[in-house]
């Protein structure tokens, strides 16, 4: 009863007011912080820019006349990049299935060229021109292949 | 309560009413500037993006490079005359057909040929690119056929129309 005369009291709603007025403060400036810190991460800004410049590094493989591969001078472990015909797609890890996080960038093939692959999660990525078609690879996978062709080219050898 | 608890807290209620229209207007400023600044972070610039599009247009024989006959080798640099026509364009590089004008659309000068993309409408916004290249002409009523002759190759491009990539 007296608590409740408290609060009714000048004393009493002041103290109310003080404490709904720090929650607000505390409120806006913990949702200011996680706004800026959720576009401000660094990785969202990798992730567009990086596949940016992989839709770059396509149209460039395009204009290069025979086979060629390519490596991407990045660290894309936290990343999944995926090339459709068309399009390059990046994503963080985890972003698989929330479409409005991931970021496309379209790619202009010339007539019956292909662009296709996945790379998830690897430590780098390597593209790959064979003929007309333009591969997206782990370069570990591509590095375990060659080293299976030089040994059995060895092997023949011997 | 008496009155003046009451007068307190009708004056916190009106000055509340007042900070959260400010507060607001301050988070939607402060989510403008984080978003401007992210793709300010991210920007890359549409001409650099044309250029490496455009390097195609010389460089492969799905566009308009010459390809020696005896080797079958593919001469980057080079315009084969009898390649540089429309259905060879369309085999190189073709934008959307409803909405292409928002992708970047080249216009290419050969001499007195002009040879637009699919969604070019002559409204080219940067200045024109200018390759030197060396130009065959393996028409075969051609008397000095595959004399290489050099000639500028211009690109004018028109980058999307909308003012978005």
């Amino acid at each position: 009863m007296k608590s409740f005369q408290n609060i009714s009291s000048k004393k009493g709603s002041s103290i109310l007011l003080m404490i709904f007025e720090i929650l607000i403060v505390v409120l806006v400036v913990g949702m200011s912080f996680s706004i800026a810190n959720d576009y401000a991460k660094s990785q969202t800004a990798q992730k567009i820019l990086y596949t940016k410049d992989l839709a770059l590094m396509i149209d460039t493989l395009v204009a290069f006349p025979g086979n060629s591969q390519v490596q991407f001078p990045h660290n894309t472990t936290a990343f999944i990049f995926t090339l459709n015909n068309g399009e390059a797609v990046g994503m963080l890890k985890g972003e698989e299935n929330r479409e409005e996080l991931k970021v496309r960038e379209k790619i202009h093939l010339p007539h019956n060229f292909e662009a296709s692959g996945v790379a998830n999660s690897a430590q780098s990525i390597c593209l790959l021109k064979e003929g007309k078609y333009i591969f997206l690879k782990d370069c570990r996978e591509i590095e375990i292949k060659s080293e299976i062709k030089d040994n059995s080219e060895t092997k023949t050898m011997t | 309560m008496n009155t003046k608890a009451q007068f307190d807290i009708a004056r916190k209620f009106i000055y509340w009413m007042i900070a959260s229209v400010v507060i607001s207007i301050l988070i939607i400023f402060f989510a403008f500037f984080i978003i401007g600044y992210k793709e300010k972070l991210t920007f890359v610039p549409a001409e650099l993006k044309a250029e490496i599009i455009s390097l195609r247009f010389g460089s492969i024989e799905e566009c308009f490079a010459y390809v020696q006959p005896e080797t079958g080798r593919v001469l980057p640099g080079t315009i084969d005359l009898n390649k540089f026509t429309k259905e060879n364009m369309e085999k190189c590089y073709t934008t959307e057909k409803d909405k292409g004008y928002r992708d970047i659309n080249f216009q290419l000068e050969l001499g007195d040929k002009k040879l637009p993309t699919n969604n070019y409408f002559n409204v080219p916004q940067i200045k024109p690119f200018e390759r030197r290249v060396m130009v065959y002409n393996t028409n075969p009523e051609n008397t000095e056929q595959n004399e290489p002759k050099e000639e500028l190759l211009q690109i004018q491009v028109q980058l999307s129309l909308t003012g978005k990539p």
